[in-house]
């Protein structure tokens, strides 16, 4: 099979920024998680895990629901249908384009 | 890139056993056991207060469970949750638990037969009961580590199979010998999650505490 560099230009460039990734991945392998175990698990600052999950959010890859817990503010994040599908396309994709460029 | 991403998920699943605090309440139920079989076997064969017992391991079992469950839920919600984040784990789809079931149903009896064809030809009987349960534990535990990749798991499987089998030639019989085994391994249980759950209290201070 002859490696063809520009099939990566199939690869969901949304999903292929590494924070978005990490992000996206904690979340297909969960029902939801909130705001504070991503910025944990990604060691990301509070604004930019913000600006990432809103534009997963556009995408229409992440529901992002914010309620209350007593009086403290909490965020819920979860993987929607057309997420889940996105990043298994992805994950699919890349694992083609590695096995075709080794 | 592929590991990468099997790590994050693996790392996702250990969340749930980070704070110890399953560990814990496992002790807690195999207490309850120990309990119980420490109750079967100081009553007197065929009396009404061990058919009693008898007739309660079933509902020991449910209550306990639920207990368990409850009891850990309502944990992580005081403790865990504040902080290092919430996380709720998806149900396995209905045929994905429906095949599961079938499995461990499967193995569940193949074990018992060979328990039961293994205890009908030794002279012991049923002494071997203990070291039957820590086949079961073991096997149960060594899967738990390796699907979560917890060196603690497996330590805990390696002693309950060792204490299965050291208590089966101890001679204390079946229910007695049961009865140290829960016990046993519910302290030890206890033990590695109090040991990890104050590890994790070190290590995760709540927000208010790291602000003062």
């Amino acid at each position: 099979m002859s490696a063809d560099p520009w099939s990566i230009a199939d690869i969901d460039r949304l999903i292929h920024e590494p924070a978005r990734l990490i992000i996206v991945t904690i979340l297909n392998a969960v029902e939801s998680a909130d705001f504070l175990y991503l910025q944990r698990e990604t060691e990301l600052t509070k604004g930019n895990l913000s600006a990432h999950l809103s534009k997963l959010e556009e995408a229409g890859y992440v529901a992002v629901e914010k309620t209350y817990k007593g009086k403290i503010p909490l965020t819920i994040c979860r993987l929607t249908g057309v997420g889940k599908d996105a990043f298994r396309s992805y994950r699919k994709h890349w694992q083609a384009f590695v096995k075709k460029t080794q | 890139m592929t590991t990468e991403i099997e790590k994050i998920e693996r790392r996702t699943v250990q969340y749930w056993f980070q704070d110890g605090l399953l560990e814990m309440a496992f002790g807690g139920f195999l207490l309850l056991l120990a309990l119980f079989f420490l109750a079967e076997a100081s009553a007197p064969a065929k009396s009404g207060w061990r058919f009693f017992l008898d007739v309660g391991l079933l509902p020991l079992f449910i209550f306990g469970g639920w207990a368990m469950n409850r009891t850990v839920r309502s944990l992580k919600h005081k403790i865990t949750y504040p902080r290092t984040g919430y996380v709720s784990y998806r149900k396995p789809e209905r045929k994905k638990r429906a095949a599961r079931g079938f499995v461990i149903g499967a193995a569940a009896g193949i074990l018992s037969a060979s328990m039961a064809t293994l205890f009908a030809s030794k002279s012991a009987g049923f002494d071997w009961m203990p070291a039957g349960s820590g086949v079961a534990f073991a096997l149960a535990l060594s899967i738990l580590a390796f699907r979560t990749d917890l060196i603690r798991l497996a330590g805990l499987a390696v002693f309950a199979l060792a204490a299965g089998i050291v208590l089966s030639f101890s001679g204390w019989g079946d229910r007695l010998g049961l009865a140290v085994f829960y016990g046993t391994l519910a302290v030890s249980l206890f033990l590695s999650g109090w040991l990890t759950l104050r590890r994790y209290l070190r290590k995760y201070r709540l927000p208010d505490e790291v602000s003062q």
